[in-house]
């Protein structure tokens, strides 16, 4: 590459090339090199400006003694100042991304320490929700203003932890949250739209899920064992989007359809046991108890959602865990009515679902998804192991079944793999 | 042009950003200078935060009031009046649910639980922050302090001014809490 730039000039003055073609063919190289070097900088200016914002947070909290509080305060002020100064020069000259990702990181945690000093000087208590959410709002306009896919991830991690601190530890309904994300939403999109596959559109991909899951308990204070309907009905919500052909699509699988899968798995591995039922539908103690309207309106608008999704894009990727959005339904108002029933018909679904799982993935000669259909079955006998109401004839007799079940389905593969050895490419 | 609205947009965050603390220190700054200091019992213990470092947990006594009326939620935030006691300590003389009018000095306070003719209330100032390493020794020498006789109680200097409250300085043994630390290292 060198040897044709150094080149170029005189294939132009021989005719060989346009002088529009060189320069066109100097852009090309020049763009090509240029996005390595920049995502490698701006990383290191990134995790410098992280590093740096925490080290002057936790200078101050050392909290010299020998400093009067003016000059405390101005030792409070003076990072954000600066950071504010690096931050204005790049957007006013226009500068790389890598100035703009490192001052916005700087900037977002000079205004933390700022709030934090001033509130250490005058000994204010700590609302930490309140404290956050103070940050947060004041840093979320650098998202957009210095186009910031650092700010974008601190931002959505921050609002992660207060909805958590807020919701877990306090028992309040973290609101707030669902701003954050609005505010944070239109960034993620237009990313989304223009590089779909990029590094930030990667992270986003499982961030979003994984902090959307967080902060959804969050917000369930008061549901008892509702919450268990409600997360199923969130995670089903959270398959289905995964499964639209937008995200399937993509190089990178996605946070959607990983924790969805696997969480929609957990809750019915959970509620295979008798007990389980009994604590959702209140049966244990109370009789059936009235869930809040306001819970299973949520609920209704989760499921409505998830069914628009699954039949607009009937011939997408769903595989069979999406009617799990119906059945598990269906299996509470069974469980309301008769537990015993309702704990004997989840486990013919894990089943179903377990060795439907198998039979795709040795149609498919794909052995992740033979051996994920494996382990559902091996973890649902391996829980069955522990009732004592099933007796060991049947106990030992289902463990049998499985074991030869995994050293027949792999044979199979393995041998179907062999007569067609081209198919390598569908394993991962 | 464009790059003219988006620098215009980030000053205005930039006066924002730097306008949270520095009225955090107005507001402060005029309750320290033009409010009413109350002495609060307390007993000093100490814990960490993670962005604001080392401090004194403060538990105060003042915590606790008999009232008539029974209906009080949890976590409700309410309004207590202030007084001084015979022997000079702030004094809670009543709670009530509505911001008081002028006169009397009152905070800002949460209900913690109501039982058996008693209000339990969580005070809103409970930290005093110090030099790292002096947090962990003011709480070892205030429990030595507290385990002899006759010891004079231990208290808070708490400015306050339209329900705004700052705690200027911790008192053990009748000097602020820092020199106690310095006094105690020295023995």
């Amino acid at each position: 590459m060198a040897t044709l730039l150094k080149d170029l000039p005189e294939l132009v003055e021989n005719n060989v090339i346009s002088p529009q073609t060189a320069t066109d063919i100097e852009r090309y190289y020049a763009a090509r090199v240029n996005p390595q070097t920049n995502i490698m900088l701006t990383i290191f200016g990134v995790l410098g400006g992280i590093l740096a914002g925490l080290g002057i947070i936790l200078i101050f909290a050392h909290n010299w003694d020998n400093f009067s509080k003016t000059i405390k305060t101005g030792l409070a002020v003076l990072p954000l100042f600066i950071a504010q100064a690096l931050a204005g020069y790049s957007i006013l000259k226009n500068k790389s991304s890598v100035w703009k990702e490192t001052a916005a990181t700087l900037l977002f945690f000079a205004v933390g320490a700022s709030i934090s000093l001033v509130a250490q000087i005058y000994n204010i208590s700590g609302d930490f929700p309140a404290f956050l959410t103070t940050w947060i709002l004041l840093c979320l306009p650098l998202v957009y203003l210095l186009n910031s896919n650092a700010a974008a991830i601190l931002l959505l991690v921050f609002s992660t932890w207060y909805s958590a601190v807020a919701g877990y530890s306090l028992w309040e309904r973290p609101y707030w949250y669902l701003l954050f994300i609005a505010a944070l939403l239109p960034f993620y999109i237009g990313h989304l739209k223009t590089g779909k596959n990029s590094n930030l559109a990667v992270v986003l991909n499982w961030l979003m899920p994984l902090s959307l899951l967080i902060a959804f308990g969050a917000f369930l204070k008061g549901a008892d064992g509702f919450v268990v309907v409600m997360y199923m009905a969130f995670l089903c919500l959270m398959y289905n989007v995964g499964s639209l052909p937008f995200f399937a699509n993509l190089k990178k699988q996605t946070g959607y359809l990983a924790f969805g899968e696997l969480g929609i798995i957990i809750v019915l591995l959970m509620v295979s046991a008798q007990y389980m039922w009994l604590e959702i539908t209140g049966n244990m103690q109370y009789g059936i108890y009235a869930v809040q309207s306001h819970f299973i309106i949520i609920w209704a608008v989760l499921l409505l959602i998830s069914a628009i999704l699954m039949f607009r894009y009937k011939s997408a990727t769903f595989s069979s865990l999406k009617w799990a959005t119906f059945l598990f339904p269906v299996l509470y108002f069974i469980a309301m009515v008769n537990v015993p029933l309702a704990t004997i018909l989840t486990n013919l679904v894990i089943l179903a679902f377990g060795i439907l799982t198998i039979r795709n993935g040795i149609n498919k000669l794909h052995f992740r998804t033979l051996n994920f259909g494996i382990l559902v079955l091996a973890v649902l006998t391996t829980i069955r192991f522990f009732d004592t109401n099933i007796s060991f004839a049947i106990r030992g007799s289902l463990f049998l079944i499985v074991g030869i079940g995994f050293f027949a389905a792999n044979y199979i593969v393995i041998k179907k793999k062999k007569e067609q050895p081209d198919t390598h490419t569908h394993e991962n | 042009m464009k790059t003219k609205y988006v620098f215009i947009a980030f000053a205005v965050t930039a006066l924002l950003q730097a306008f949270a603390p520095l009225k955090m220190v107005y507001d402060n700054e005029m309750t320290v200078s033009h409010g009413t200091v109350y002495k609060f019992k307390t007993e000093p213990i100490d814990p960490s935060d993670p962005f604001r470092g080392k401090y004194v947990s403060l538990n105060f006594e003042e915590n606790i009031l008999r009232v008539k009326d029974t209906v009080w939620q949890s976590n409700e935030q309410v309004y207590a009046l202030l007084s001084i006691n015979a022997a000079g300590f702030a004094k809670i003389t009543a709670i009530t649910k509505t911001r008081p009018q002028t006169g009397n000095d009152y905070i800002v306070v949460k209900t913690n639980y109501y039982f058996d003719g008693s209000l339990h209330i969580n005070l809103p100032f409970d930290r005093f922050y110090m030099e790292e390493g002096k947090a962990q020794e003011a709480e070892d020498s205030y429990r030595d302090y507290s385990r002899q006789e006759n010891t004079k109680p231990a208290y808070a200097l708490v400015a306050v001014k339209e329900g705004n409250v700052v705690v200027t300085d911790v008192i053990v043994d009748g000097q602020p809490i820092r020199n106690y630390v310095l006094r105690k290292r020295e023995e």
